[in-house]
């Protein structure tokens, strides 16, 4: 499903150094590493917002590197990316969010209503989809980040730090949509400083440290 | 897709409403000025057209010739080639036409004997070298002289090429203004267009669709500029057409030219192409992606 091979990644100095990294369809794994370790860069590979200085990245069956942007964005379409800063569009309702994503994705607005509510249903938005979303609490933006990113029932979900500005009570409320989201089968990789996060829920987690990823390691270890 | 596109547009339209109000003022004022000027430009092409295609003579009749020899005279000169129209002007029209344009002399002009008021017979030759029909003319019994307004026509017709040259190019040039004026608008993209922009790439959008909406922008803009301007134009020839009715009642020599309309739909049509074209220069990085990773 996803295959990193050799990647490295330097700005002025060197944040990923050799990457091996392979990702099975339907896995749930969490990157974990303290901040600045180079959590974000790594899944900016992933979704193509960068390139790696070397090394090769296979998404879904492409090869992002060396691909037109037109094989990036199509790629792009059948992934849903939780970003860090979530980069909602702050004068559109959470239903023109949600519903943004959808057109992009399938480009018609077939059934698109009726799968809205029912991720909003599940983001507990429902009664908020008429808000612009700049109304919305913190928890409540990430929620419809995560709703914008799973309305397109994508097969890879990547998500960058999603809890990082949450309190206890919306970090598990949004915890519990991941998981749901990969017992349906989709495939989630997520990003955190969490520790609390990676204890509760169990799951494969690696460790970026010094540019390396540790991805021998089953369940928790962090 | 269309429909949210549609709404973000209009979205985006409404974000800098306040701005945007100005530069769809500015520009219609731009675009007015520039249909004004291709119409004075029309209207100069046409009547100078008109003028080198036709010539004038005006056959002075002696003033003995009674009333019937006038109608003789005039037939006469109708069935001779090379007449286009011939128009009989008798003292009574010439003295009536003097008091429209001097209505200040009225009471001298009613005064005037008939010995020094003359008529003639208006004649319009389709053809501009007409040496023929003058000495023609010339000889015919009654006919005291002719005159050609031919060297006035010659220096009439310079100046009118010289005011089409003029106004062409000043009316080019408010359209050159126009393009800076939306250059200088759409560069300064807001916060929530950037917001837009990105959202849209992330999310795995085409070229066209992230395009779209700030093609459609740039289209809504335009052409609502271009109907202001139309407005004022259209508003402007009704209230001088109203006010040129007394001005120009006795000029009819040149027959009355009808471009306007096709100005006005030029003038929408051309400020919507340049909204859309401007907003294209500046989005075409989204329409053509580059190699590689954005």
């Amino acid at each position: 499903m996803i295959t990193l091979k050799n990647i490295s990644k330097s700005y002025q100095n060197i944040v990923l150094k050799n990457i091996n990294w392979t990702i099975q369809s339907g896995e749930f794994v969490y990157v974990v590493g303290d901040s600045g370790a180079g959590k974000t860069t790594l899944l900016k590979l992933l979704y193509g917002e960068e390139t790696p200085s070397g090394g090769s990245i296979e998404i879904l069956g492409k090869s992002l590197l060396g691909s037109d942007s037109h094989t990036i964005q199509a790629v792009r379409r059948k992934i849903g990316v939780v970003f860090q800063d979530l980069r909602l569009i702050d004068e559109l309702s959470v239903l023109d969010n949600v519903l943004l994503s959808l057109e992009v994705a399938e480009g018609t607005q077939k059934h698109h209503v009726r799968a809205i509510d029912h991720v909003l249903q599940q983001v507990g938005l429902q009664k908020f989809s008429k808000k612009k979303v700049k109304t919305l609490s913190g928890g409540e933006q990430a929620r419809v980040a995560f709703a914008r990113a799973f309305v397109r029932q994508p097969s890879v979900l990547i998500a960058d730090e999603p809890t990082a500005n949450l309190d206890q009570e919306y970090t598990w409320k949004l915890m519990d949509l991941f998981q749901k989201a990969h017992h349906r089968g989709t495939t989630v990789v997520l990003a955190t400083h969490d520790k609390e996060i990676v204890r509760r829920l169990r799951s494969r987690a690696c460790v970026l440290k010094d540019g390396k990823l540790n991805v021998e390691s089953s369940l928790c270890f962090y | 897709m269309f429909l949210l596109t549609l709404r973000m547009s209009f979205l985006q339209l409404l974000q800098q409403r306040y701005s945007r109000f100005w530069v769809v003022l500015s520009s219609s004022v731009v675009l007015f000025m520039a249909g004004v000027l291709l119409n004075l430009y029309y209207s100069f092409t046409h009547v100078a057209t008109y003028l080198k295609s036709s010539q004038v003579l005006i056959s002075y009749l002696s003033n003995d010739v009674s009333s019937e020899k006038e109608l003789e005279l005039l037939s006469a000169i109708q069935k001779l080639p090379n007449v286009r129209s011939a128009e009989l002007i008798g003292q009574e029209i010439f003295v009536k036409n003097l008091t429209y344009a001097f209505p200040h002399l009225a009471n001298n002009l009613n005064t005037l004997e008939e010995d020094v008021v003359p008529k003639y017979i208006k004649v319009i030759s389709p053809n501009n070298n007409s040496k023929d029909l003058l000495k023609k003319l010339r000889n015919l019994s009654g006919v005291e002289e002719v005159e050609t307004y031919e060297n006035r026509y010659t220096n009439l017709i310079s100046i009118l090429n010289v005011f089409e040259v003029l106004t062409l190019v000043l009316s080019v040039g408010m359209f050159i203004s126009l393009c800076c004026l939306y250059v200088n608008h759409f560069k300064s993209s807001n916060s929530f267009q950037h917001q837009l922009q990105q959202t849209l790439l992330w999310l795995g959008a085409k070229p066209y669709q992230i395009a779209f909406p700030f093609l459609l922008e740039g289209a809504v803009e335009g052409f609502l500029g271009g109907c202001l301007a139309a407005l004022a134009l259209i508003g402007c020839k009704h209230f001088l057409g109203q006010a040129s009715i007394g001005l120009f009642q006795n000029i009819g020599t040149v027959p009355p030219i009808t471009p306007f309309t096709n100005i006005v739909f030029f003038i929408i049509g051309v400020s919507t192409v340049l909204g859309i074209a401007v907003q294209l220069l500046k989005h075409k990085s989204f329409l053509y992606f580059a190699r590689g990773s954005r």
